[in-house]
Order: C-alpha cells, then sequence, then structure tokens
C-alpha cells in the first residue's frame, strides 16, 4: 500500500467524497472571462480551476506553418507552477506537451478550418489549480473559449473521465481514486453525433469493465454537455 | 422582432433553405456552427454572430496600424485573421519609392483609414488611400469593439454614428474592423468612447439610440 | 514535413479500402511479417531489434541505482524514451523530441507501467535510500509505420533478457553480467488500429498512416486486461468501433504475445 492510500474507496455506496458512484464533481462554467482574447472561459470542476483563452483566426507565425487549404488549430495545455502541491518547473514538460497534442485532436474534428485558408486558431489553456481530471477540464474550457471567439464549430466537445476504483467503477476521478485507483479513462466526444474525439485509458479494466466504464464516461460528457449549452446561453441569451 | 439564439451544434430546423454564414446542413436539417441570432429569410437562412473575428470583405473601410515596412509597400495590422497590405501605389499620393522611403511616409505604429480594394485566391488582403474618405489618423484615440457590433455602432442610415458625433462634436471613423477613432475636445472624446462601449454591450436592445442621446446630454450637462 | 503524394494517395487508398484491399494486400486485421531478435546489444542491460514489415526499432535496456521517488521510496524507477533517429527516415529531423516523439515514448511506457510486468518492489536496495533504476531507451531505425507496435513489443522483449550487472560495494561493474534476471512477470503488448475513411485496418504501414483520420493504440496484458489506450489522429471512431476495437485487439495480442 503507498503512502495516503485509502483502506477502502467504497463505503455504504458513497464514496470518499460523498459521492455516488456515477455521479460528477460540481461543475461550473463561464465564459467571456478574459478582455483581450478572442474568447475565452473559466472552469471549475471539483478543485480544478482552469483558464482558456482562444486567439484567431490569426496570422501564422512562423509563416511556414501555413496551410493554403485551411486554418492551422494549436492546443497549448500549460500548468501553472503552484497549481499542485509540490511546485512544477515551468515549461513544457512531456506530460503537457502529450496533453496539448491529444487535446488538438480532441478538438479539430468540430471545428470548420475549411473556413480560414491560411490562419492560425490558437487555445491556450492554463491549469490554475489541479485535482485529477486537468485535462478533461482543458478540454472543456477550450472548447467553450472556441465557441466564445466565434469559430465555427459542428458542436462543443464534452470531456469527462471514468474509472476503477476498489474494484467498482466511478465517474469523475477525484485525486485521491486517481492517485490510488486502478485505471482512469478520460473520453472526449461529439454530443449526439457518436463521435468520440479523445480516448486515453492506464491502469487496468478486466474484460466487460472497460465497456461499463466507457459508457459511463459518455454519460458523463453529456452531463458536462449541458453545463457548457447553459453557460453560453446564460452569457449571451439575454440578445 | 427578437431573434432566437443559438449555439454550436444546436439544431435549427429541418426545413429546405440556402445556406449562409455559421450554418451547416445535416442529414436530418439544419444545425448552426457559431453562437448567434438565427436570421431567417424566404429561402435561406444564416446565424448573425454575437462573437467572432472580422472577416475582411471588399470596400468595407477599415482603421489599419503599421506593423511592417518593405521596399514598396506596408504591412497593417487590421485586427482580423489577415493583415493588410498597402502597396506604395495605393497611397493617397504620388511616392517615388526610389528616393522616398516608406518609412518617412508611414512609420510603425501609423493609423491608417482604409478600403479593402481585393483580397486574392491566397488570402493577400490588399487596400488602397485612393478612395474618398481615406486618411492617415493622427491625434485622437483609438477604440477596440466586438467586430460584429460594427453594425449597431452605425445605425440605420448611420443614424446612431451621426447622432454621436453632433451630440459630441467629435470626429469619428469607424472601421468595419471594430476600430473606432474618435477626436475632439478630450472630455468630449471620453463621452463618445463610453456611449459607444454602452452600444457594444447592449447592441441587442432596442430603442438604443435615443437612450444614447439622453445619456450623452446628460454627461454634457455634467461637464 | 513534406507530404506532396499525401492527397493524391488517400484517394487512392480509401478508394482501394473500400474495395477490401490494402496497398501490400494484407487483410485488414493482419499483421506484417514480424521478426524479434533479442539480445542483440552485448552493452545494454536488455536489448532487442524488433521488425514489423520494414519498420524496424531496437531497445535497449540499461540499469542503474538511484534514488527512488519520494512518494514510492520502496520502489523501483522505470523510465522510458523513444527516439526517432533521423537516420530511420527523411521525416524525423534532429533536435529536441517533437510532439509525436513524446507520445510515442508515453503510450509505450503506459502499457510497461501500468500492466505492472516489471516487478518495482523488487528493485528495491534500501527503502527511501537506493533502488534500481530501469531505462528503457527505443532508437527507430527504419520507419515505415506503427512505431507503437514496435516498440512496445521490443520493449517487453528487452526487459524480459535483461539482467542484473554486478554490483560491488555498491557499485555497478557494468562488464560483468550475473544471471539474475531482472523480474518481469507479465508480456503486456500493444495493437494499434487505423481508421481511414469508414474502414480500420490493424498494423497500417507508413503509407496508410499518412492519411489515416483516426488511430487508435489498445494495450493489453496476458490475462487479456487492458492496460493502456491512446486515440490519436483529427478524426473521430464511433463508441461502437472502440468496443469492437478493444475485443479485436485482445485476440490480436496473443499473436504478439507467442514472440516474446
Amino acid at each position: 500500500m503507498k503512502i495516503g492510500e485509502p483502506e477502502k474507496f467504497i463505503i455504504d455506496g458513497k464514496r470518499l467524497d460523498g459521492r455516488k458512484p456515477g455521479e460528477l464533481r460540481k461543475v461550473k462554467i463561464e465564459v467571456g472571462v478574459l478582455k483581450k482574447a478572442d474568447g475565452s472561459a473559466y472552469v471549475e470542476w471539483g478543485g480544478n480551476k482552469v483558464l482558456a483563452a482562444c486567439y484567431g483566426p490569426r496570422e501564422v507565425h512562423p509563416k511556414h506553418l501555413a496551410r493554403a487549404d485551411r486554418a492551422i488549430l494549436r492546443c497549448t495545455y500549460s500548468m501553472a507552477p503552484f497549481s499542485v502541491t509540490d511546485r512544477k518547473r515551468p515549461g513544457p514538460d512531456r506530460r503537457s506537451i502529450e496533453i496539448s497534442k491529444v487535446t488538438r485532436q480532441a478538438l479539430e474534428p468540430v471545428v470548420f478550418t475549411n473556413l480560414f485558408p491560411r490562419t492560425a486558431i490558437d487555445v491556450f489553456i492554463e491549469i490554475l489549480q489541479a485535482q485529477a481530471g486537468t485535462r478533461c477540464t482543458g478540454i472543456v474550457a477550450a472548447s467553450m473559449a472556441l465557441a466564445d471567439a466565434g469559430i465555427p464549430m459542428r458542436n462543443l466537445v464534452p470531456a469527462c473521465a471514468a474509472g476503477k476504483v476498489g474494484g467498482e467503477i466511478v465517474l469523475d476521478l477525484s485525486d485521491v481514486e486517481d492517485n490510488f485507483g486502478e485505471a482512469d479513462l478520460p473520453v472526449a466526444i461529439v454530443p449526439q453525433k457518436d463521435e468520440v474525439t479523445l480516448i486515453q485509458m492506464d491502469g487496468n479494466f478486466e474484460k466487460g469493465e472497460f465497456e461499463k466504464a466507457f459508457k459511463l464516461a459518455v454519460e458523463g460528457c453529456m452531463k458536462i454537455y449541458e453545463i457548457q449549452k447553459e453557460a453560453l446561453k446564460k452569457r449571451y441569451g439575454g440578445a | 422582432m427578437t431573434r432566437r439564439m443559438v449555439i454550436p451544434g444546436e439544431f435549427i430546423t429541418d426545413k429546405k433553405y440556402n445556406l449562409g454564414e455559421g450554418v451547416y446542413r445535416e442529414k436530418d436539417g439544419i444545425y448552426s456552427a457559431l453562437m448567434g441570432l438565427v436570421d431567417e429569410k424566404e429561402n435561406y437562412i444564416r446565424i448573425l454572430p454575437l462573437r467572432g473575428k472580422y472577416m475582411p470583405k471588399v470596400g468595407d473601410f477599415v482603421i489599419g496600424n503599421v506593423r511592417e515596412i518593405f521596399f514598396n509597400s506596408w504591412e497593417l495590422d487590421i485586427n482580423s485573421a489577415h493583415n493588410g497590405i498597402l502597396n506604395a501605389d495605393d497611397y493617397y499620393k504620388e511616392i517615388d519609392t526610389f528616393n522616398e522611403d516608406l518609412l518617412d511616409i508611414l512609420a510603425p505604429g501609423s493609423s491608417v483609414f482604409v478600403k479593402i480594394r481585393e483580397i486574392t485566391h491566397s488570402k493577400k488582403v490588399y487596400v488602397t488611400m485612393r478612395e474618398r474618405g481615406a486618411r492617415v489618423i493622427t491625434g485622437g484615440r483609438l477604440l477596440k469593439i466586438i467586430p460584429t457590433k460594427v453594425p449597431r455602432v452605425i445605425g440605420k442610415q448611420r443614424s446612431m454614428i451621426s447622432m454621436i458625433i453632433k451630440e459630441t462634436r467629435c470626429n469619428i471613423l469607424v472601421g468595419q474592423n471594430g476600430i473606432i477613432w474618435i477626436d475632439g475636445k478630450p472630455e468630449f472624446v471620453n463621452i463618445a468612447s463610453r456611449a459607444i462601449r454602452v452600444i457594444e454591450k447592449e447592441a441587442h436592445n432596442p430603442g438604443l439610440t435615443n437612450r444614447i442621446r439622453n445619456m450623452i446630454i446628460k454627461e454634457r450637462e455634467e461637464l | 514535413m513534406f507530404d506532396i503524394v499525401a492527397d493524391i494517395k488517400k484517394d487512392f487508398i480509401v478508394n482501394l479500402l473500400r474495395s477490401k484491399k490494402r496497398v501490400d494486400n494484407r487483410a485488414f486485421d493482419e499483421y506484417r511479417p514480424i521478426v524479434v531478435e533479442p539480445g542483440v546489444s552485448e552493452k545494454a542491460e536488455g536489448s532487442s531489434l524488433v521488425k514489423i514489415g520494414n519498420t524496424q526499432v531496437m531497445v535497449g535496456v540499461k540499469l542503474a541505482i538511484g534514488e527512488p521517488f519520494s512518494d514510492m521510496p520502496d520502489l523501483g524507477v522505470m523510465m522510458t524514451n523513444a527516439e526517432l533517429n533521423p537516420l530511420a527516415s527523411p521525416r524525423f529531423e534532429k533536435g529536441p523530441p517533437d510532439e509525436d516523439t513524446i507520445e510515442l515514448s508515453r503510450v509505450v511506457d503506459r502499457v510497461i507501467r501500468e500492466s505492472k510486468c516489471i516487478e518495482l518492489e523488487k528493485l528495491c536496495i534500501t527503502e527511501g535510500e537506493e533502488v534500481w533504476i530501469v531505462f528503457i531507451d527505443a532508437h527507430i531505425l527504419d520507419y515505415d509505420g506503427n512505431l507503437f507496435d514496435a516498440t512496445a513489443l521490443g520493449a517487453i522483449s528487452a526487459l524480459r533478457n535483461t539482467r542484473f550487472p554486478k554490483v560491488e560495494d555498491g557499485r555497478i561493474i557494468y562488464s560483468e553480467k550475473t544471471d539474475k534476471k531482472l523480474p518481469v512477470v507479465d508480456r503486456p503488448v500493444e495493437t494499434t488500429f487505423a481508421k481511414i475513411g469508414k474502414d480500420i485496418v490493424l498494423d497500417p504501414v507508413l503509407d496508410e498512416e499518412l492519411v489515416l483520420d483516426a488511430r487508435i493504440t489498445i494495450g493489453t496484458n496476458e490475462k487479456g486486461d487492458i492496460c493502456a489506450m491512446q486515440k490519436g489522429g483529427d478524426g473521430t471512431f464511433t463508441q461502437e468501433e472502440i468496443i469492437d476495437l478493444v475485443n479485436k485487439s485482445r485476440e490480436k495480442s496473443e499473436e504478439l504475445r507467442k514472440l516474446v
């Protein structure tokens, strides 16, 4: 057993933070929170606090990266040094670079990049406070920042993870569950379209468990999607 | 008339329409690609976006800022996806590029009110000053607003902007790219700026022209 | 990156797949010929050369003694690194690793780590002070697609023939190996599928990789449990496709496992 590992993850059908197995942490989304950016969003998801800004379409620098037939989408996931218990060294590490890549690929399928040849659409995701599930929080924030910037897109992209703790399949891992659980499965989808734009997994799922967790993660995405829609309507719905 | 507000991915209608900006078709009907208001015409549907970058259109007047200088052209930031190019030939008067340095004519940071003359297939945006109204801008103050709100600031038949100019006695140029230049007595420039900010924020509310006029008059009296 | 041929090729490959054929005539769920040669390096504590078709990856394992992580004081440490060597393809350039290289390293690391195939608790020398560190280094020598499966296979193959060097007075004598093997108790592997248009194929060659819409790599252990997964590419999978591919991966993994 590792240091800080709880004996049991689920007691009387409740998780350590009081949630039911299929329950999300509290999620709050706000758009249009930054002045300079073309679009922005702030997401609080459990203890995660994440800011995303979208700039573009704009001129591509360096110029050779420009594509004659479409815009290039660039995503940067970055963790603030103070976002975690032990200070994180500033600048991109291997984990951030991988997350930046899968985030871009999670969003690319919905963005009409073909409408803006020779431009760049840049999305910057800053993790201000991390508490398990930052990549999903980042994708949710990034997708909202794109919508807020008026970038044409097929749909918003919700993301949510499911996992396994103490042998049980649960939705949206907390930090203790993430650190000591047996599996983590982040998923992003295009709602109503049966398209999975991100799926990653680490840990151990036995036969049957994977399917159950996957379905649960997709259900979680749909719950997040409702919160995303509401946030946009709330901010701009007065029109 | 209140228009329906939609967000990306929202189903709009299963009726047949020609598609305009911000909508796309799926098997079961037409969906929105943007956050904005649905504009339905007889056989045509589009979204009036609530947010978004200015997309250059030939014929638009925009305010640009000199970023780079080349042998016979200037590159302008026009607050858009693409920079604008002002060739020496498009300057409002003749330039002898062999004997004159463009740097001495328009230095980096200079602002100009220009018309978009041509957008090439490869998205090069050429602007010109050989047009009535085009000019070099000096003095005054520049304001940046959300480009999608520009039509509201101008108003029907320029009603809004004419009123602001009249009531504040300021010189105002509105670029379609969301950059607005205001020049006049400093306290009046401030009033005009505040008025424009209010329009930007409440663009969707009806009866705005009168409210803005009253606001300007009241602020003028308080000076 | 230059993909002069990619656009024309895409139509060609998509049409080919629609008529149930692949560029190299393989079945959609068929691997290219695979060769695994363990122990190709005498200097490394463990090594393996893996060829999947024309793709070649060499993996070396080096062992060192170092400090454990503070939150896991009684566990050995493992690290995986991949290098996309410029000699392997005109597409690879010198310089710091790009996102593709990093993704490869991390996805291979994931299956080795999460399968718990290395008994890290047996690599503890003095709790909180000294543990064995396992460095897994993969060199891509020739790149003709599907680096994930080749590198993961090379890694587990190299780990399984890794032997400890001699240690005298706390110092490692690398020139002398002992008979003691690295405690490796599982044989995790990864299988990668590419979705091109509407079709999904196993073990994409480079031509297929260049035009793919989406990619998924699935890692399994001997029991058939899923240990790692990574979707790539700018396109999407349906839920049914993913569930189907997970099952297919279990089946196909057995073919790879026989080779190590």
